[in-house]
């Protein structure tokens, strides 16, 4: 953390620095920051060094090109042109166009299969599963795991929202926790449908019906961010979650969603809870998963005391 | 609509219309752009270059669909972006390459081409090297966002469509990768070596 974001004023002002720079906030925001910044020693060079990172950038971007890169784009053009004379010599399909690449559809080797989906919106049950997760693991680990202090690496609090956005994207979460490897774990499909004419959601310039695998198809999780994800078997270990009548998944789901600290404050224990799962020996786990179903087995009122006050289980 | 934005939309109908010529008027205005940016995705200069094509090859075939409901740029990079990430989850795709760290050094020179200074060229070079460096290490959905925004000049809303989130989400992402990229470009300054080789 740099000088500037250890003062309150100056870390408030921080978060919006990238968005002032691009012109991005409102503009009674924008003023404020800018005489914020004015003002503040600590924040100006922060700013003169974010723009840095932009003019650098923009350097990469507006070089002119290379001899080699002016002679690789006329070759891709030349192929670009024989695929489409292909393409009117034979109805165009690029696959079978000599140039052209593999449409890029196929799994990776060893991935299981999913049904394509057309549209994915954050599964009620997924968001549920967070919800709970946010809610009831805490309680759980402050009982079962004897207050250990796990190894939470409080090294990237930035991490919260990625945990909790990609958990959310979970829409179905197995009743046991498998061993996935990081390739296998389920991934929402993306797309924005009929944004850009018929366009096929994965592929805006694509017809709208050809299959895809969403494995494949989904950009929503890179494989920078694997470990992270990885992390979130913990979550897949919680059993039977969807199982959980409608009702309560759903005001689960919209506490969870709150745009409030408290909010902030459950995914900030669930970003260490889940990292404390993770470290915690199988044993102690399958208690933790006991105590699971315990609370399962509550009346739904008593259920509903313990999530809304943050007790303990009885 | 930016006066760019109309251009595109003119050659993109007229492509739609069956004009062969403005779909070359399209790759000569995009590629050069598109490349450097699926190379910085992908980070493999010969895979961007397959990409790149396919990008064209799916503007090609959706020619006859396109409607202007968005900027054209939003509809290309969205079409790259996907398409990358596609790649990127290939298991081939797992090998490292280099040659696009390679390319750095001599964009820097074209940087400063105008400055006669021999420690200007090397700064700016060494500059370059850096952010490149520093770029490769940020997962694909921030190092693809901030580019998005700070280079392409993107609204967050558009990346926001582009990546499927939120301009919240977005925010986020173009700040934490920006930040990222000015501490490791400080840091690496201060120790005088590229960011990732002297931890």
């Amino acid at each position: 953390m740099s000088e500037a974001t250890t003062n309150p004023v100056c870390a408030a002002c921080d978060e919006d620095l990238s968005a002032w720079i691009d012109g991005e906030l409102a503009e009674w925001r924008a003023r404020e920051i800018r005489l914020h910044v004015a003002a503040c020693a600590r924040c100006r060079p922060r700013v003169a060094a974010l723009r840095n990172v932009d003019d650098a950038l923009r350097g990469l971007a507006s070089a002119p090109p290379t001899r080699s890169e002016a002679t690789r784009l006329e070759r891709l053009e030349a192929r670009l042109l024989a695929a489409r004379q292909d393409a009117r010599e034979v109805g165009f399909r690029p696959e079978s166009a000599a140039h052209a690449i593999p449409v890029v559809s196929a799994p990776p080797i060893g991935a299981p299969r999913r049904r394509p989906r057309r549209r994915w919106t954050p599964g009620l049950a997924g968001l549920a599963a967070v919800a709970l997760a946010v809610v009831v693991v805490p309680v759980l680990l402050e009982r079962a795991a004897s207050r250990s202090p796990g190894p939470n690496g409080r090294d990237g609090t930035a991490r919260d929202e990625a945990i909790v956005k990609e958990s959310a994207a979970r829409e179905t979460a197995p009743s046991v926790a498998p061993a996935l490897p990081p390739a296998a774990i389920p991934r929402p499909l993306s797309m924005t449908p009929g944004r850009f004419g018929a366009s096929a959601p994965e592929d805006p310039a694509a017809g709208s019906g050809s299959e895809t695998d969403a494995a494949v198809a989904s950009p929503d999780f890179g494989r920078a961010d694997l470990p992270l994800i990885e992390r979130l078997d913990a979550l897949e270990a919680l059993p039977r979650i969807q199982e959980l009548p409608p009702a309560e998944r759903r005001r689960l789901a919209e506490r969870l969603a709150a745009p409030d600290s408290a909010a902030a404050s459950d995914r900030e224990r669930l970003r260490d809870n889940i990292l404390r799962w993770r470290e915690m020996p199988a044993p102690q786990r399958e208690a933790l998963r006991q105590r699971w179903l315990e609370y399962q087995a509550l009346p739904e009122p008593e259920r509903a005391r313990l999530l809304d006050t943050g007790s303990s289980l009885p | 609509m930016t006066q760019t934005g109309d251009e595109d939309v003119r050659l993109m109908l007229a492509l739609r219309a069956g004009d062969a010529a403005a779909f070359d008027a399209l790759f000569a205005r995009w590629s050069g752009r598109l490349l450097r940016y699926l190379e910085r995705i992908v980070r493999d200069a010969g895979c961007a270059e397959d990409l790149l094509q396919e990008v064209f090859l799916r503007v090609y075939r959706a020619r006859e669909r396109y409607e202007p409901d968005a900027r054209f740029s939003t509809w290309l990079f969205t079409i790259a972006t996907r398409l990358a990430w596609n790649e990127l989850r290939r298991p081939r795709h797992q090998r490292s390459h280099d040659s696009i760290e390679e390319k750095s050094g001599t964009g820097a020179l074209h940087l400063v081409a105008g400055q006669s200074a021999v420690d200007a060229v090397v700064d700016a070079r060494r500059t370059s090297a850096h952010v490149e460096r520093a770029l490769r290490q940020l997962p694909e959905r921030q190092r693809a966002a901030l580019w998005l925004a700070a280079v392409e000049g993107l609204s967050y809303a558009e990346v926001a469509i582009l990546l499927d989130t939120t301009d919240k989400s977005v925010k986020a992402l173009v700040h934490r990768a920006r930040t990222a990229l000015a501490e490791q470009l400080d840091a690496a300054g201060r120790r005088g070596a590229p960011p990732g080789e002297t931890s």
